[in-house]
């Protein structure tokens, strides 16, 4: 009858809708809360382990802290330095960095133009394992100085090598608005000084503008001016505070 | 055509208000509790979206422009049906075309409110981002609206044409806060 079309209709989106929702509680919902456990509360304190201490284990207070932004932080028992890492996949499809503070980590993978995603993860007995928005993922293993693994990131996979990378180098971002778009840049400083970046400005990826990582100031993107802040383990890269 | 005919004359035989003040309250409930949950949800920033784009953002503004040009379709075929178009009677299948390019149109725009309510939310720090995200809660109340008034006998015969014609101008409306501004700003892009 031609009275139960629309109802029909009316049904037939609210499944869509249902479903659609369902899909973004079950697999956002996940990783925001993968990304917002608190320290600590996943699993034990991890022992000390020689093949994940990427600076002198013995004096994890007197150590460099790359992570200026975090002075406060109170020292960590029984756990790793924060250590940073950066490389590039092995067709230099991609650059990654990965920061780590405990057992957590985030990591930020750009090719320098369209390629990019924001990564939030654990490590745990040397294994890293990160997780981003639509199925970006890095898994990869701790070895010494470096990082070996695999980075997934928009359909994509590339296998990876990241060396430890000291302050300045490392991982940076910067957030903002552009005409009410939410606008987030990654950049990637590498050991070498060698630098990588994307601005994201409403989901459309151009190349970021260099920034001097030893003096870190504002840039120009879409506009406005993003100033870049180090970027450390802990911090919850997926759901930035703007 | 003749369904719509066949539709008039039971309308022209009793106008109950009640029909259409029950549906506009089930349009309004929706668009007070879309509203309501963009509102107090806290959005995530992000949300899946559709392969084959650089961002969701895109990938919305591509199936909004789509969702507008089927809106051009229900626009044209709703004025053929009414007998407002030159050249005599509209052919037999304009109905089909109506319903189905209404129908194709809405389910292109539900992924698109999905996004913004989980990922965004009901904002208002700007004046463009407030009147799209009223539009949008109207545009989903406004449709739910019409719908229920297509199921009830007794309804008169400029409510049927009026709610459409609210449903094409705040789609346009949300059209022109979200894709335009997107291709404008950011440029044409996938």
């Amino acid at each position: 009858m031609r009275y139960r079309g629309p109802v029909i209709t009316l049904l037939a989106i609210a499944a869509l809708a249902t479903v659609l929702f369902a899909v973004n509680l079950t697999t956002v919902a996940q990783t925001a809360a993968r990304a917002t456990a608190p320290p600590g509360s996943a699993q034990p304190p991890v022992p000390a382990q020689e093949s994940t201490a990427q600076e002198p284990a013995d004096a994890p207070e007197a150590g460099p802290q790359p992570d200026a932004a975090d002075p406060a932080a109170p020292p960590a028992v029984a756990a790793p330095p924060p250590a940073a890492y950066a490389g590039r996949s092995s067709g230099n499809e991609v650059t990654i960095a990965i920061k780590v503070r405990g057992s957590e980590a985030a990591a930020y993978v750009c090719d320098g133009k369209r390629i990019e995603s924001w990564l939030q993860g654990t490590l745990e007995d040397g294994q890293l394992s990160l997780q981003g928005a639509e199925g970006a993922k890095v898994t990869g293993a701790v070895q010494d100085e470096a990082v070996f693994g695999t980075v997934q990131v928009q359909g994509k996979r590339w296998p990876f090598a990241a060396e430890t990378a000291n302050s300045p180098a490392g991982l940076y971002q910067g957030d903002g608005t552009v005409n009410g778009a939410p606008a987030r840049v990654g950049w990637i400083v590498r050991q070498d000084g060698s630098q990588v970046g994307v601005a994201n400005v409403g989901g459309v990826r151009q190349p970021a503008p260099a920034i001097d990582p030893s003096h870190l100031g504002g840039v120009q993107v879409g506009g406005i001016t993003i100033v870049p802040r180090p970027v450390t383990g802990a911090d919850d890269v997926l759901r930035p505070s703007s | 055509m003749t369904q719509r005919h066949f539709a008039s004359s039971h309308r022209a035989q009793t106008s109950r208000p009640g029909a259409i003040l029950t549906s506009l309250v089930a349009g309004s409930a929706v668009a007070v509790a879309l509203g309501g949950y963009g509102k107090l949800h806290q959005p995530t920033g992000i949300a899946v979206s559709i392969a084959g784009f650089s961002g969701a953002q895109a990938a919305k503004s591509w199936l909004t422009t789509a969702v507008f040009l089927l809106a051009l379709v229900q626009l044209a075929s709703a004025l053929a049906m009414a007998g407002k178009l030159p050249g005599g009677r509209a052919p037999h299948w304009t109905p089909a075309l109506h319903r189905w390019s209404g129908r194709s149109a809405v389910l292109l725009a539900v992924p698109v409110v999905v996004h913004c309510l989980y990922a965004l939310g009901f904002q208002s720090d700007a004046p463009r981002v407030l009147i799209h995200s009223l539009l949008g809660c109207f545009f989903f109340g406004a449709f739910v609206a019409k719908m229920l008034l297509l199921t009830r006998r007794g309804v008169p015969g400029w409510a049927i044409p009026m709610i459409g014609g609210l449903v094409f101008t705040s789609l346009v409306g949300l059209w022109l806060t979200s894709s335009l501004w997107f291709f404008t700003t950011v440029g044409v892009t996938f």
